[in-house]
């Protein structure tokens, strides 16, 4: 199976301290893929370093088997990744329907941003239906609830036919009937070749919805393989309950 | 029919929008910029100069006059990049008095004694200019364009990560900022038939950024109300001579209270959009 992107000896330290040692792990096409860990472990570090915002000392991360290290995070984003954020950030100003249209124009010529087209406002619809938010799309999008503004972030991030969706903490703040919604959604878009990194702490979850997973503790991998594997890792096991369990 | 003084005034009135427009478009990227004086100078110098001394018929004085003003735009707007609020303020600041200085300074174009010769343009030319940068800008309100200055506002990081390169969208509103200021100032020259150094000053750029704000800056909509109302007031007060600055600066002080956003905004059109839908 290729990897859409491969994540290769990454050393990232601030000052003094090395947030992320000598990680490494291959993202499958069109496979969900999940890091987890405990706070602090260096998960959000790694989608950081992959979307352009941190140069890290050392290492290489390839998109379909290009070096994307040392780009601007704008062209990243056009290469194919796009991401959303545990502290949400959507565009203040505007509603859901507009933060659809905007993720669509980067990447077309100058000309056919002025012009209204078709195909984006048609994508557009299909992407607050996917995400279950039609109902939402003239509200200013920050001024809807939590769990909402997620699935706003997501339809924009996925608005921008990503080859890789990178999702930081997408459950927080939802209910379990909407986790369960939004693993059913998330799916369905991997079986039509979607790949997907997530990032998690709902243990659950992730077990239901991850075809692989990689462990972070104290900026080093320290386990990857099925959710199954992981549960039974001694590793990971003491990470999560402590070195005497 | 108009009386030439309401002629005047409606004159007046049509250069402050424009100037307000040329603001806008650069603060709708989050972006203050306190110089655009300089920028209207140079439209009003360098198209006078263009029809006087070169012979150069009006329109395509003022087309050039825009353009090579938009390059200082660019100009303007690279370090402009580097700096945001009060310290980008100052910087716009310090280039509209450059640009005042030195006209002040240049004796091909009458130094401190000013400019003169233009030809006087008709009401009619001037309200067509205006209208049609008005009809620009309020077209380019609803692109997909427009959503990324305003993005670029909203959050400049999560705008670059949905694929935007927003030194680009910020240069650009510079350079179409720079442009309608320009196009202004060909004009006030061809009305006032006279220009010096002075018409340019810190006062004409405060004036643009308050009939903005008052009229309200988020939407181009906005600096209609506050050109017009920043024209009509000093009229309107005028039984209470002097009195009419003060009564006027606390009239500003009390929109702002009351309605931070200005006069108008986006919503005021939202609700006139659900009234549609509700009928």
């Amino acid at each position: 199976m290729a990897n859409v992107l491969e994540f290769h000896d990454v050393d990232q330290s601030f000052g003094g301290i090395k947030a992320l040692t000598d990680v490494s792990f291959d993202i499958p096409q069109a496979c969900i893929t999940g890091i987890i860990g405990p706070n602090g472990a260096g998960k959000t570090t790694i989608f950081n370093v992959i979307t352009g915002a941190y140069r890290p000392d050392r290492g290489s991360v390839r998109l379909n088997g290009q070096e994307i290290l040392g780009l601007a995070p704008y062209r990243i984003a056009r290469a194919g990744i796009s991401r959303t954020f545990q502290n949400i950030r959507l565009f203040a100003s505007m509603t859901v329907w507009e933060h659809m249209l905007l993720s669509q124009a980067p990447r077309t010529p100058m000309l056919s941003r002025i012009l209204p087209s078709r195909a984006v406002a048609e994508r557009g619809e299909r992407m607050m239906e996917l995400f279950g938010i039609s109902a939402v799309r003239d509200r200013i999008a920050v001024s809807l609830p939590y769990g909402v503004q997620r699935k706003v972030e997501m339809a924009r991030a996925y608005a921008m036919e990503p080859k890789l969706l990178l999702l930081d903490e997408p459950v927080a703040g939802m209910n379990h009937d909407e986790a369960e919604d939004l693993r059913q959604t998330l799916q369905g878009l991997r079986d039509k070749g979607l790949s997907i990194l997530i990032i998690e702490h709902d243990m659950r979850f992730m077990m239901n919805l991850c075809d692989e997973m990689h462990v972070m503790n104290y900026g080093r991998k320290i386990a990857g393989g099925r959710p199954a594997e992981i549960q039974r890792d001694p590793a990971v096991i003491a990470a999560y309950l402590g070195e005497d369990a | 029919m108009m009386s030439s003084y309401q002629a005047g005034l409606v004159a007046d009135g049509s250069i402050l929008l424009l100037g307000a427009l040329s603001v806008y478009v650069i603060l709708s990227t989050g972006q203050l910029s306190l110089g655009n004086a300089g920028f209207m100078a140079i439209g009003a110098y360098l198209s006078s100069w263009l029809t006087v001394s070169a012979g150069m018929p009006l329109t395509p004085a003022i087309v050039v006059s825009a353009a090579v003003s938009a390059v200082f735009g660019l100009i303007i707007g690279f370090p402009a990049l580097r700096l945001k609020g009060l310290y980008l303020a100052m910087a716009t600041l310090g280039f509209g008095e450059m640009v005042r200085t030195f006209f002040l300074n240049f004796e091909p174009t009458g130094g401190a004694g000013g400019f003169s010769g233009m030809e006087h343009v008709p009401l009619w030319y001037i309200l067509g200019w205006t209208a049609f940068v008005l009809a620009c800008v309020m077209i380019c309100e609803r692109t997909r364009w427009w959503l990324e200055i305003r993005a670029v506002n909203d959050d400049e990081l999560a705008a670059g990560l949905v694929g935007m390169n927003t030194t680009v969208t910020k240069l650009m509103a510079f350079m179409t900022g720079a442009a309608i200021a320009a196009v202004a100032g060909a004009l006030l020259a061809h009305q006032n038939l006279y220009i010096e150094p002075g018409n340019f000053g810190f006062d004409r750029s405060t004036e643009f950024v308050l009939a903005m704000i008052l009229g309200g800056s988020s939407l181009a909509a906005g600096s209609i109300v506050g050109a017009a109302l920043l024209i009509m007031l000093p009229e309107l007060l005028r039984d209470f001579v002097d009195w009419r600055i003060a009564i006027f600066g606390a009239l500003l002080v009390a929109v702002l209270l009351v309605r931070r956003q200005g006069i108008l905004d986006r919503n005021v059109f939202g609700l006139a959009k659900f009234w549609r839908r509700a009928n």
